[in-house]
């Protein structure tokens, strides 16, 4: 399969199943019409459309000479690997939900309010020793272990989450296990001995802003209904600047409120941010501020806005790295890895402060959804498989997909809130999604343009 | 009318091995299909851990095996 795309001014083809990206003048652009999914090339056409002259045929040659080279119209091989993925598959990674409970009341928050429709409560260190029990049971040969600090907002507990970290490093010395920590926060409690403890201990930590102030103070509010941005940001430029602008995340989100998000971003980079994502809000279409399929058009012409800003800064000296439009060509995860996608409820799962499990924590106090708990640190094999066993090939629109192996079959837990089967994608995240891919391979492009 | 680039009769489309690139630059020598026999070891991070908690893009993840894996 071949995916052609006219974007940020350059023509491009993606190889879908080789992952190979060539650049292509118009005649090559237009030619690659002429052939079928198998690569044959449709001379008569070609002929009947005036293309047939020595430069258009000198383009069918080189398209024909990658086809040799298995660079270009090469096949899906993968689906074999789906059996490897079922047996394998260990959890190796926890979203501890240390606190369920919230210093803010950010309108968007799928978790409402930190209670996720659940009642205000706290992780136990004794929950939280468990849940690392567990993993480490779980997770058989697999050395790297994620745990993610996550709420509600954790900070409102962080005594247990240095008691977690201590018990879960000194555990996995013991039983050859790497542990890596992530914390999220909306910065609210954040100080200098937090921040000293997180930087010696965490290998990333994702710090909660949506950008302008004016975007973030509209819908990340206290109790009260005032903003937050005052309070949060000079901490989070702190925390950057003392992790050397690596391992962390700013990360903000966007609603149809800031259609031009470009700019929230842009403010992030002014700040001095390096690391920077801004995601498309999540929500029923019923809520005022969820994106609709009409905004479609304005938020592709926005995520073009944004390229071409990232762009003109790096021209200019200014680097930095937008989470979406960061793709390694050269050494992408490997073909097992794109069909296991999140992992959610077979590598990956949540623990909720009384200590169920749930799939991961998108599911969180859905009864439906509850595995186990971390007491019998057993978990529901039904449920595991539902999730295990989706994959690209059992998603419906996803086989068909150029973008699958770079979004590996999408979130499955908006696949279940939207449309009620894990096997059927929210279809406007996956537009978003490929425009995203589009524009990540298209700034490739252009930058190697640049550089001749 | 179409016909597989293989068997055809027509000079003009054989292939020649070096041929000179006037209208396709390549990008990346990817393939994913090598990483099929290397691949797979599944040290590596969830996806939806990095930086989000409402999307997934594996793409943009790090490979552990990075450099060792010939892809
Ligand atoms: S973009 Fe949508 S259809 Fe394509 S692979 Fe992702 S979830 Fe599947
Ligand atoms: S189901 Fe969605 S929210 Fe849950 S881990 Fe996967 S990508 Fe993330």
């Amino acid at each position: 399969m071949v995916h052609k795309f006219d974007t940020l001014g350059v023509k491009c083809a993606l190889d879908v199943c080789s992952g190979t990206v060539h650049i292509l003048d118009d005649i090559s652009y237009r030619m690659l019409d002429f052939f079928d999914e198998e690569g044959n090339f449709d001379q008569m056409g070609a002929k009947e459309a005036g293309l047939d002259d020595e430069k258009s045929m000198e383009a069918v040659e080189e398209l024909i000479a990658l086809k040799e080279k298995n660079q270009l119209f090469t096949k899906d091989i993968y689906r074999a690997l789906v059996s490897h993925k079922e047996k394998k598959s260990v959890i190796k990674a926890l979203c501890l939900h240390i606190a369920h409970d919230c210093n803010l009341r950010c309108r968007y928050c799928f978790a409402h309010g930190g209670e996720y429709m659940g009642k205000r409560e706290i992780m136990s260190p004794e929950v939280g020793k468990k849940a690392i029990d567990f993993v480490i049971k779980e997770s058989g040969a697999r050395r790297n272990i994620e745990i993610d600090y996550f709420g509600g907002e954790p900070l409102m507990n962080f005594e247990t989450v240095k008691e977690i970290t201590e018990y879960a490093k000194a555990e996995g010395e013991k039983h050859g296990k790497n542990f890596r920590f992530t914390i999220t926060t909306n910065g609210i409690l954040l100080d200098d001995k937090k921040m000293e403890y997180i930087n010696e201990n965490m290998g990333n930590i994702v710090l909660s802003i949506d950008g302008r102030k004016e975007v973030h103070d509209k819908v990340r509010v206290r109790v009260d209904g005032s903003g937050s941005y005052d309070s949060i940001v000079n901490k989070f430029i702190k925390v950057a600047r003392s992790r050397n602008q690596e391992n962390y995340y700013v990360r903000g989100t966007f609603t149809r409120d800031n259609l031009d998000f470009a700019e929230d971003v842009m403010h992030l980079a002014d700040l001095g941010f390096e690391q920077i994502s801004v995601e498309p809000v999540v929500a029923q279409e019923s809520e005022d501020y969820a994106l609709r399929k009409e905004d479609l058009p304005r938020i592709f012409e926005e995520y073009d806005r944004l390229a071409e800003k990232i762009l003109e800064a790096r021209k200019n000296g200014k680097w930095f790295n937008f989470f979406h439009y960061m793709i390694d060509l050269h050494e992408s995860p490997c073909a097992y890895k794109m069909l296991s996608g999140c992992g959610a409820g077979h590598e990956y799962a949540a623990v909720t402060p009384s200590g169920d499990i749930y799939p991961c924590h998108q599911f969180v106090n859905d009864p439906k959804y509850k595995m186990g708990d971390v007491f019998e640190g057993v978990v529901d094999k039904d449920i595991r498989d539902v999730f295990v066993k989706s994959n690209i090939y059992t998603k419906e629109p996803c086989g068909d997909c150029w973008a699958r192996f770079y979004c590996s079959g999408g979130c499955a837990a908006n696949a279940i809130s939207m449309n009620k089967d894990i096997n059927k994608p929210y279809l406007l995240a996956c537009e978003m999604e490929k425009k995203r891919v589009e524009c990540a391979i298209a700034i490739k492009a252009r930058e190697a343009l640049d550089e001749e | 009318m179409c016909y597989n680039t293989e068997n055809t009769i027509f000079g003009v489309f054989r292939f020649k091995e070096d041929i000179v690139m006037k209208h396709v630059k390549t990008l990346n020598e990817a393939n994913l299909a090598l990483s099929v026999e290397n691949g797979g070891c599944g040290e590596c991070q969830t996806s939806c851990q990095s930086a989000c908690k409402t999307s997934c893009t594996v793409a943009n993840q790090k490979c552990e095996k990075k450099g060792k894996r010939g892809r």
